[in-house]
């Protein structure tokens, strides 16, 4: 047992945020929505500068989570959410499809490209009309000759209008596959942005009119608990996204809390403010350790490593939430009028609920675990 | 950052369980719907080892760890032991006897500790009073010197084992117009003239666990019996309270794990509809607030059990923290344990009542959640 992080994990830490120390740059890595190639430049320009921290590769090829990892991400979330987002989709999503399930020359060199930072991934999983985990997707691919033909449509693609690699998960005579589609491709097509969560994140419908995969880049797993798979990746990065999120709120709240007065004195001073602060180091603290735990458990092989992840999950992202809101009251007319972190992870914390598992579906999930051992 | 424990630890954690469930939790519904507390039971722990776990062997211990001193609480918990004989045990071990074993002479260690770790003796410890509780500063209770011996006079309150106990560790101003400097700690054994316990309060939960005011009316002690120097009373009662805020609140996390599973077993015994309420999602929500509430806390736990093994002197922001969050956030996980049960949660034989009432302990005992909010508020 070991609670204080090693000196590579601080290392690591200390070496992103140094990458990113320049205030300016985090401001304009945070700023509002932005044309597709200037988006492109953006993500290129952080992939490159994380490439010699070795971050873009941690856990893709075991597809393992590991404190090491964890600390690294919790600290690339707090300074920008928008671009840690992006590239753990690229390289946590795709990139571990690719080295767990991909087959073939055509694969290994996407997964190499992704990894230096020279292609970005997308992953376009989730439809307006069913949450894959728990029905068959309505994209569709059916095989012709050599190759396969993708079609459908899919919702709030992260990364789709950037992307030079879509990996497209379909359903295939009933069972699952993933389809790289390259940008640029026949029949693939993106529409107006429907989000802007994250401020420089474009989320887009994507649409696949026949598309032809060739089966180089067709992912179809043998693997029955692959969709599961698939979340739990999805639901790794939402954590930490989570813990990045309210690290940054809870600063953000208590440097404001020591320099405003009030009453001729500090309203940190005053309990109703203290005391806010308190309990929110107090979520924030149990929330970091449950992750790290569940993470360290994912990395062991533990028989609790699953469940771990749900409850890490939802009370990580809830916890987000409830620092966000709190964090906002502490900043007053301040947090609301000018543009501060917290506004901006409260809305994001509520999506973090509800993409990958939802809170609802990862507790009935939790409360199966549960059931399944007593 | 690592979270394993050793196969031992594992291992004797499952002793614990095996053994607190043979042989104490078969009598827990009667003491507790009697409000006695069980000396069976409290000697069977001695027996055990568990009383004195940490202590060094030669003082009749194990020379455990504290991770292992807290997974052993954690696992009376998950046995089902109830919320009193863990709080009892709790001042008993870490309250009274680890601080004459930290902070006393040799002789002090040898006269009290064998007899402690045992469960001979009962130990209890004196800090809070009827108008001092979170701000021990302002005690009033007060030890005179007079030659060899010191005088003490006041009262304590809310003491866990008062009415029991063989053996006290008292705080008292020794220091004149000084606050947390003037507390100065003493041991009073029972029996000694002028010292006397009041009668057993009746509480809401830990009902087997006695608590009582202690009366000190012109109680003359040998000067021998000053733990420590004078003055140093403030620095043990902190040192306590993180033993408070880590190894007292592990068997109540373990508790909230023999909930779980018992609320989940019923669960899937119970139908409703014609099917097992297992199925159904409100109930699996329940289920799964209570697994996270659980996860979460016992980190919180383990955190300040390592950092105390690591030889970290104070770790207040820690225990605060840990005992901030399984106090207040462990409410609505225990009354949804009773809920899953419906009519029956309500009713003793089912012990999810027992957890709920004793559950309410947490955000008032060992320093309020006021109190931790207001030591965070204060080091960040």
């Amino acid at each position: 047992m070991d609670f204080d992080q090693s000196a590579t994990e601080r290392g690591l830490k200390e070496a992103i945020k140094d990458l990113l120390s320049n205030e300016g740059e985090i401001q304009d890595m945070n700023a509002g929505s932005r044309d597709q190639v200037s988006y492109r430049n953006l993500i290129h320009k952080w992939t490159k500068a994380l490439l010699p921290t070795g971050y873009l590769e941690m856990g893709v090829r075991d597809g393992k989570n590991s404190t090491f990892l964890l600390a690294a991400q919790e600290e690339l979330a707090a300074l920008s959410p928008g671009v840690f987002l992006s590239v753990e989709i690229s390289s946590r999503i795709v990139g571990r499809l690719l080295a767990r399930c991909g087959k073939g020359p055509e694969c290994s060199t996407m997964l190499d490209s992704l990894l230096k930072g020279e292609l970005i991934g997308s992953a376009a999983f989730s439809e307006s009309n069913t949450s894959f985990d728990q029905n068959p997707t309505e994209t569709k691919a059916s095989p012709k000759g050599k190759d396969f033909i993708v079609t459908g449509s899919k919702q709030w693609v992260a990364n789709a209008s950037c992307a030079d690699l879509i990996a497209c998960l379909a359903d295939l005579d009933g069972r699952p596959g993933v389809f790289i589609i390259r940008a640029g491709d026949k029949g693939l097509s993106t529409a107006e942005a429907s989000s802007s969560f994250f401020a420089t994140v474009p989320f887009h419908p994507v649409i696949f009119e026949d598309c032809i995969v060739s089966s180089d880049r067709a992912i179809i797993p043998d693997d029955p608990g692959f969709l599961s798979i698939l979340k739990l990746w999805e639901d790794q990065i939402l954590t930490s996204l989570a813990l990045g999120l309210s690290q940054r709120s809870y600063q953000e709240a208590l440097a404001h809390s020591k320099t405003h007065f009030s009453g001729g004195k500090p309203i940190i001073a005053y309990q109703e403010v203290g005391f806010k602060l308190a309990e929110m180091l107090t979520l924030l603290q149990s929330a970091q350790l449950l992750a790290y735990r569940a993470a360290w458990a994912d990395e062991a092989d533990n028989r609790e490593a699953e469940v771990l992840a749900r409850c890490a999950k939802v009370f990580c992202t809830e916890t987000s939430e409830r620092i966000s809101t709190e964090a906002l009251q502490v900043l007053g007319a301040k947090g609301l009028f000018e543009e501060s972190h917290s506004a901006m992870a409260l809305r994001e914390s509520k999506f973090l609920q509800i993409s990958g598992t939802s809170s609802e579906r990862s507790r009935v999930k939790i409360g199966e675990d549960v059931l399944r051992e007593v | 950052m690592e979270f394993s424990f050793t196969q031992e630890q594992i291992m004797f954690k499952e002793q614990v369980i095996r053994f607190a469930a043979k042989e104490i939790v078969p009598r827990v519904r009667d003491h507790e719907l009697k409000s006695e507390f069980d000396f069976q039971s409290f000697r069977r722990l001695g027996e055990f080892g568990i009383l004195g776990l940490h202590f060094p062997e030669e003082f009749g211990g194990s020379d455990a760890d504290v991770v292992t001193t807290v997974l052993a609480g954690e696992a009376l918990g998950e046995a089902g032991v109830d919320g009193g004989l863990t709080l009892s045990y709790g001042a008993h071990t870490f309250l009274c006897a680890d601080t004459i074993f930290v902070h006393g002479t040799d002789i002090q260690r040898r006269k009290y500790i064998p007899k402690l770790a045992s469960g001979g003796w009962i130990g209890c410890m004196g800090l809070t009073e009827p108008n001092a509780g979170s701000d021990v500063a302002s005690m009033t209770t007060r030890a005179e010197r007079s030659g060899e011996s010191y005088i003490l006079n006041g009262n304590k309150m809310f003491i866990t084992n008062g009415p029991l106990a063989d053996v006290a560790v008292v705080y008292a101003k020794t220091g004149k117009d000084l606050r947390h400097a003037g507390i100065s700690a003493f041991i009073v054994e029972r029996g000694t003239p002028g010292f006397s316990a009041g009668k057993n309060l009746i509480k809401m939960g830990v009902r087997t666990s006695h608590t009582s005011e202690l009366i000190f009316d012109n109680c003359r002690i040998p000067a021998e019996n000053l733990l420590g120097v004078e003055g140093g009373g403030f620095l043990m009662a902190l040192q306590t309270v993180e033993w408070d805020r880590s190894a007292l609140m592990a068997p109540f996390v373990g508790g909230m794990t023999y909930v779980l599973k018992k609320a989940t077993a019923y669960a899937k015994e119970r139908y409703q509809f014609g099917r097992p309420i297992a199925e159904f999602q409100a109930i699996k929500h329940k289920i799964a607030d209570l697994k996270i509430f659980i996860e979460a806390a016992r980190t919180l736990i383990y955190r300040i059990a390592w950092c105390k093994d690591q030889g970290r002197p104070l770790n207040h922001l820690e225990a605060a923290v840990a005992k901030l969050f399984v106090g207040d956030w462990s409410l609505k996980p225990a009354n949804d344990a009773m809920t899953i049960f419906g009519g029956y949660g309500y009713c003793h034989e089912y012990d999810v009542e027992r957890t709920f009432r004793d559950s309410r302990l947490a955000p008032i005992g060992g320093g309020t959640s006021e109190i931790q909010k207001k030591i965070i508020s204060k080091l960040i």
